[in-house]
């Protein structure tokens, strides 16, 4: 449904190193699915969201929505594409504007698009709707967002996502700021809404756990790649970072590795950290396939 | 052991536009001598409050009742001076929120001075060397290109380590950390965690605020539970992760993902509408006739307790 084909994004701030946030990314996402997207802060996972959504411009790569290529088209008919494509942010209390009620945030994409409202309906019923399907009282959407709970805010977040029925919710870290107990409601809601609505998830999160649970496909992401992304790749891990992070799960114990010396421009993205690296990694690996999954990595485990 | 920080019947309410929020509302707690103790609960749950009584840097805009006394010397009757030089000295806060925690137009290095310059020496140039030793500490690297830097430029993982730095810069016995993994990624809450380890090792008593149970699990030595401003249940740590007592706690373990992302019906009974019940009785399984009354916390065995009439 949504596909990424090369996208790279690369920063250049004035005055000092230029930054490639996202690295040559081909990613996919079919109708209805759900895909797990983890790393580690700043390996480019929320720039790769963005890119996306072509909310920020790539550097190169293309986008398509539904057979469209998305790159190149003007603001006027982007906006029509982004009726369909919804992102939820990792922080509910900046995601709503503060000197609006809950409900009015929640009925912008109304305004914003008002012929997707269904015939001979007022905004009201819908509103009505909405909060009903994510779990809020009339009430506390006629409050401002100070006067909600995270998770409280985060659930008119998604209702003004579900507004207009997306095919696709990008979901950026919902829950890391949020406790276990409303973490768990808030996945479940996403969950249930899916089945509904029908939409494809892309659950972006630095928590495996979550990742396990939730995602039919998981992607893992370093260095601004996807090093290795297929449906077991967390049970079975074969990418060295990928092992690396399953090995800490929830024990905390492991000693933090450096990284060893510098790494030599066109290398693995993993070189400094990987403990098997040999002469073969100076050269950046390709994207493979393989039965059950696609990876970056020379040494290839008999798959 | 001894205890070092104590509180007792202590009740923290704020008062806004007409209501009373009872964020802290009869905690009895006591922390021993070098021993790590995480408070866990939900967002609103009154652990920050908690933190924050202990050593009265509460807004003027609420009451705080009770005992806090620290080594036997009640710190809820000291003045704002003599508080002063406990603070920072005996008993340090690293703050949550570590972006909005530091002051954008001081260096980091300064701002870690600070304390020291306070409570320790008063010497710049042995105070700057000190703040060196505290980066290297904390593996802010390399410390001398570091320590001029401005908060903007340090990632999230690097200003949670340095306001560890601050917190630990007077020499404290006790340290009270809020949320200190909060929104980190694996690797960085690693190295948080491995950083107060270390302090643990040093014999500094930690006070830590979390909701991360498996960071609470792999730091800490007692677990306390807090729910709408009550500790709920407290044990040691082995004992409550392989089997939590209270209903709450249980249900906290069973919506982690691990344990099948279960999460609690129902919501948060606000604190302002409390009717003289047991605070999670809306919510519970177990609930019977007798939750209409609030149960005490029921001591088990010697440092270890829980309030449900359940296990009375």
């Amino acid at each position: 449904m949504i596909e990424g084909r090369g996208l790279t994004k690369i920063f250049n701030p004035p005055g000092k190193n230029r930054i490639i946030a996202v690295d040559g990314v081909d990613i996919q996402i079919n109708t209805g699915e759900t895909l797990a997207l983890v790393g580690e802060s700043g390996c480019g996972k929320s720039t790769l969201s963005r890119l996306l959504l072509l909310l920020i411009p790539p550097t190169s790569g293309e986008v398509f929505f539904e057979g469209q290529n998305l790159t190149g088209l003007n603001e006027k008919k982007l906006r029509l594409i982004r009726r369909k494509i919804q992102i939820v942010h990792q922080q509910p209390e900046s995601a709503l504007n503060p000197r609006w009620k809950v409900a009015d945030s929640i009925c912008e994409p109304f305004r914003i698009h008002p012929d997707a409202l269904p015939h001979g309906r007022q905004v009201g019923e819908e509103l009505e709707k909405l909060l009903g399907l994510v779990g809020l009282e009339p009430e506390q959407a006629s409050r401002y967002p100070h006067q909600l709970s995270g998770g409280e805010l985060q659930r008119a977040v998604i209702a003004r996502a579900i507004a207009l029925e997306p095919a696709l919710i990008i979901c950026d870290e919902p829950t890391s700021m949020l406790d276990v107990s409303t973490q768990a409601a808030i996945v479940r809601l996403l969950q249930s809404l899916q089945q509904k609505l029908g939409c494809a998830l892309l659950f972006i999160t630095h928590d495996q756990g979550l990742a396990h649970m939730i995602g039919d496909r998981t992607a893992i992401m370093f260095g601004g790649q996807v090093v290795e992304e297929g449906k077991g790749v967390l049970d079975r891990p074969l990418h060295p970072f990928t092992r690396r992070i399953t090995s800490i799960s929830d024990s905390c114990t492991l000693p933090l590795t450096e990284p060893q010396g510098v790494r030599p421009p066109g290398s693995c993205v993993y070189y400094q950290f990987c403990p098997k690296k040999t002469e073969k990694c100076l050269h950046n690996p390709e994207m493979r396939e393989y039965k059950d999954r696609r990876m970056r990595c020379h040494k290839i485990p008999h798959a | 052991m001894d205890t070092i920080l104590e509180a007792q019947k202590l009740h923290v309410h704020f008062f806004a536009s007409g209501n009373v929020t009872r964020a802290v509302d009869g905690v009895d707690i006591s922390i021993r001598e070098s021993e790590t103790l995480a408070v866990i609960g939900e967002s609103g749950s009154g652990k920050s409050v908690l933190g924050l009584a202990l050593l009265g840097l509460l807004p003027a805009n609420c009451t705080v009742a009770g005992i806090v006394r620290y080594r036997g010397t009640d710190l809820l009757t000291l003045s704002e001076r003599e508080l002063e030089t406990i603070r920072g000295s005996k008993l340090a806060w690293v703050p949550q929120n570590p972006a909005g925690a530091m002051n954008p137009s001081m260096t980091v290095g300064a701002q870690i001075g600070e304390p020291i310059y306070l409570h320790v020496e008063k010497n710049r140039s042995i105070v700057r060397k000190k703040v060196l030793e505290l980066l290297q500490f904390v593996r802010i690297t390399p410390p001398e290109e570091r320590i001029d830097s401005y908060p903007y430029s340090f990632s999230g993982g690097m200003l949670q380590r340095s306001l560890v730095a601050m917190g630990i810069a007077g020499l404290p016995e006790v340290l009270i950390a809020d949320e200190p993994t909060k929104g980190i990624d694996i690797m960085n809450r690693q190295s948080v965690s491995a950083l107060l380890r270390a302090l643990r090792e040093k014999g500094i008593t930690l006070l830590v605020i979390t909701h991360d149970l498996s960071f609470a699990r792999s730091l800490a030595d007692r677990i306390a539970v807090m729910y709408s401003g009550r500790i709920m249940e407290i044990r040691e740590k082995e004992s409550f992760f392989n089997g939590p007592l209270h209903p709450y706690a249980r249900g906290m373990l069973l919506s982690l993902p691990e344990n099948g992302l279960h999460p609690i019906s129902g919501r948060t009974r606000e604190s302002d509408k409390y009717d003289g019940g047991c605070r999670f009785r809306s919510r519970c399984t177990y609930a019977i006739e007798r939750c209409r009354v609030e149960p005490p916390l029921i001591t088990l065995q010697e440092g270890s307790a829980v309030r449900c009439w359940l296990y009375d």
